[in-house]
């Protein structure tokens, strides 16, 4: 197994550094690569099996943006070759068509989806978010500063029943596309969600995964399931 | 300047609206402040400040380092504005600056103490031109509020005014570079002989140069991005200390600080290197209004610290040490669970989680982001002498679920239904009982301790 976190050094705002701990948890035998702002990302030419990105700063989106243009229709062939993807927070953004900042105004991304992203530094986004997905249901909670518009339908990674989708008017959330799978919810989605987290290392090992510490977050999973399904208002200040 | 209708009906109501809180004997200190702003939304703008005034922001220590200053000039009977009883945001600021002022809001006061909420810095700042700016440290905070460390960098750089002489946390990059054209006097402590370097923080919210972007070189670190670092490519480096604690010595509270050649020692108010940062940074600000290091020095002998963030209770040969580690600020947790596993003289440790979990008094609407504590170094707390980890409240299975990605063994953890059992399941053979609380649960903590110490006190007489 070879896992590759892009940019960890940016990339794992808002507790998603805990993903990665799980991941090299669960598979200790995995090769992770923890690749910088100063390399090539290794999944553009070489096999790895998953490949994994959190939330970062504005400045560095724009910056990792830059990195990865010249290599978007590489990244496009492994999306479809099937590669495993988990893209969590803001770094959803860099796969839209745009992100329109208050201070630099608009930039193009990656153009892979076609959603465009819009940020208010000043108006500051908190909710929980649950929903549903393949008869699971999904938890965590969204803190930023964006909302993301554009068709999500056709590519939609889950539906929400309480909180928001990529805008508040919606209810889709994240992008799947064969195996790349990302929601602009943190949680560490892993670590929040052990159901979905069996269901995808299942489906990445390609034999049953064992969980370490399974019955702890199932313990938190279920508190939490409980108490959002109690919660009148998903959105928070 | 001259001053709108608007401005003097929010200062009459403002202070009917404190005098009939004080009569009523309830905390004044918030919401007067909230009245002027609903009437009058620029009311700080036509309120005069005090002659001298002395802000303090920073996401870590600024309400000790406030409290510090203020203590110093008590103790030289001079008298102050300030926020102490109350909030470091806008309404808190303005009704500091109402005593402050006479009843149509002209100066009074000489001197003022204001903390201010680095996030408010952008409803303040347009206002309140403080002489002097301390910025005790900068890391990332609250998700929810603060988002992360270059958005709170982006709002102090455009709103602290130019005239403010900035007094920084010299050891901390991020704070030192703040606002390049201010003028500035770095604080920090030198590297000890024979200090721990703490290399494995999981945050780390500086590791690019801020010139060229190429890794800086880490020569020291303390903790996180605090240390000495240098950019291989471009040269640039971490700022020389103006004021700076020479020599350290925690296990005899003293301290020798040394700046422009002087030195002096100085009582090391507290037991951990945090405590030796407020206190430069303290020192700092006293030098800049010209004492000398040897009166700053003999004042210091007369403090102590605020109880509320490090106080301990001896129970025969057991103790209750409550110490505030502040909900939602992984940094903050991070370096309480540090300076535990220093700790080793402590003996057998228990430490109560009671930091987050008893919040939902606030908003039980709400149910909290955990992510914070998976930035949280919860690994320091996997040490041999902590025996018992206890967690009750809304999210004490994810503290179990943090704890265990942790490493922390299981028989080690004890899950509670209810408060009162957190003190029931101390083990007898405990020596010391930590007691983690927020600054949301000053209150619960405080009798908690007092539980905790009268149950120490039965085990003991058994």
């Amino acid at each position: 197994m070879i896992i590759e976190c892009l940019f960890p050094s940016v990339a794992s705002l808002f507790g998603e550094h805990g993903n990665i701990t799980y991941l090299k948890q669960t598979f200790p035998q995995a090769t992770v690569y923890e690749t910088d702002l100063s390399e090539s990302p290794r999944f553009l030419s070489e096999k790895v099996d998953l490949v994994y990105m959190g939330p970062m700063s504005e400045r560095a989106q724009r910056k990792i943006i830059d990195l990865l243009m010249p290599y978007r229709l590489r990244i496009k062939e492994r999306m479809d070759e099937g590669n495993y993807f988990l893209i969590t927070g803001n770094a959803v953004d860099i796969f839209g068509t745009s992100i329109e900042y208050e201070d630099v105004g608009v930039v193009k991304a990656l153009d892979l989806f076609p959603f465009t992203t819009k940020l208010k530094m000043l108006a500051r986004f908190n909710c929980m978010v649950m929903g549903e997905f393949e008869h699971m249901t999904l938890v965590g909670h969204k803190t930023q500063f964006s909302m993301s518009y554009g068709d999500f339908k056709e590519h939609m990674f889950f539906k929400v029943s309480k909180g928001i989708g990529m805008n508040s008017s919606i209810m889709e959330e994240g992008i799947r596309y064969h195996n790349f799978f990302a929601t602009q919810m943190i949680g560490p989605m892993f670590v929040l969600n052990p159901h979905f987290t069996q269901w995808f290392f299942n489906r990445l090992a390609n034999q049953e995964v064992t969980l370490p510490y399974k019955e702890a977050l199932l313990l938190a999973y279920e508190q939490r399931v409980k108490d959002f399904t109690l919660v009148n208002e998903a959105i928070y200040e | 300047m001259k001053r709108p209708i608007r401005f003097y009906v929010a200062i009459f109501m403002a202070r009917s609206a404190r005098f009939l809180l004080k009569k009523l004997k309830r905390n004044a200190t918030h919401f007067p402040g909230q009245v002027a702003r609903t009437i009058c939304f620029d009311f700080l703008k036509y309120l005069q400040q005090p002659t001298h005034l002395i802000g303090v922001t920073g996401t870590n220590g600024k309400t000790t380092v406030s409290n510090m200053i203020l203590d110093v000039f008590k103790a030289q009977r001079i008298e102050v504005a300030n926020n102490k009883l109350g909030s470091n945001i806008t309404e808190g600021v303005i009704t500091a600056l109402l005593d402050a002022t006479t009843f149509f809001g002209n100066r009074k006061s000489e001197w003022g103490v204001l903390e201010i909420d680095e996030r408010a810095s952008l409803r303040i700042f347009p206002y309140i031109k403080p002489d002097v700016l301390v910025v005790t440290n900068l890391f990332r905070d609250s998700y929810k509020r603060n988002a992360h460390i270059e958005f709170i960098v982006d709002l102090l750089n455009k709103y602290i005014p130019e005239t403010t002489h900035l007094i920084v946390n010299g050891d901390d990059l991020i704070a030192s570079m703040l606002c390049a054209p201010n003028s500035r006097t770095t604080f920090g402590i030198l590297p000890q002989e024979n200090e721990l370097q703490v290399r494995d923080s999981i945050i780390n919210d500086l590791v690019y140069c801020p010139n060229c972007e190429n890794r800086l070189t880490r020569d020291f670190v303390r903790y996180h991005h605090v240390g000495i670092h240098h950019c291989e490519s471009c040269g640039f480096k971490s700022l020389p200390l103006d004021v700076y604690v020479k020599t350290l010595d925690v296990a005899l509270r003293r301290m020798v600080v040394e700046s422009k050649g002087v030195s002096c020692e100085f009582r090391l108010v507290g037991s951990n290197i945090t405590d030796a940062y407020n206190m430069i940074a303290m020192i700092s600000v006293f030098l800049h209004y010209g004492k000398t290091l040897s009166e700053i020095s003999s004042i210091v002998d007369t403090l102590s610290i605020v109880e509320s963030r490090f106080d301990e209770i001896v129970v025969g040969n057991k103790r209750v040490i409550g110490l505030l580690a502040k909900d939602q600020n992984p940094v903050a947790n991070s370096r309480v669970f540090d300076f535990i596993r220093r700790e080793t003289s402590w003996g057998k440790v228990a430490i109560l989680f009671a930091n987050e979990v008893y919040a939902h008094v606030d908003n039980p609407d709400e149910v909290e982001n955990m992510a914070w504590i998976y930035d949280t170094d919860m690994e320091y707390l996997n040490q041999e002498h902590v025996s018992q980890l206890i967690v009750g409240g809304h999210r004490r299975y994810d503290f179990y679920a943090r704890m265990r990605m942790a490493g922390i063994p299981k028989s080690k953890i004890v899950i509670v239904d209810k408060e009162e059992d957190e003190i029931r399941m101390i083990d007898s053979s405990i020596d010391t009982v930590v007691l983690l609380y927020s600054t949301k649960n000053i209150p619960i903590a405080n009798r908690m301790k007092k539980e905790i110490a009268k149950h120490l006190v039965s085990e003991v007489n058994v």
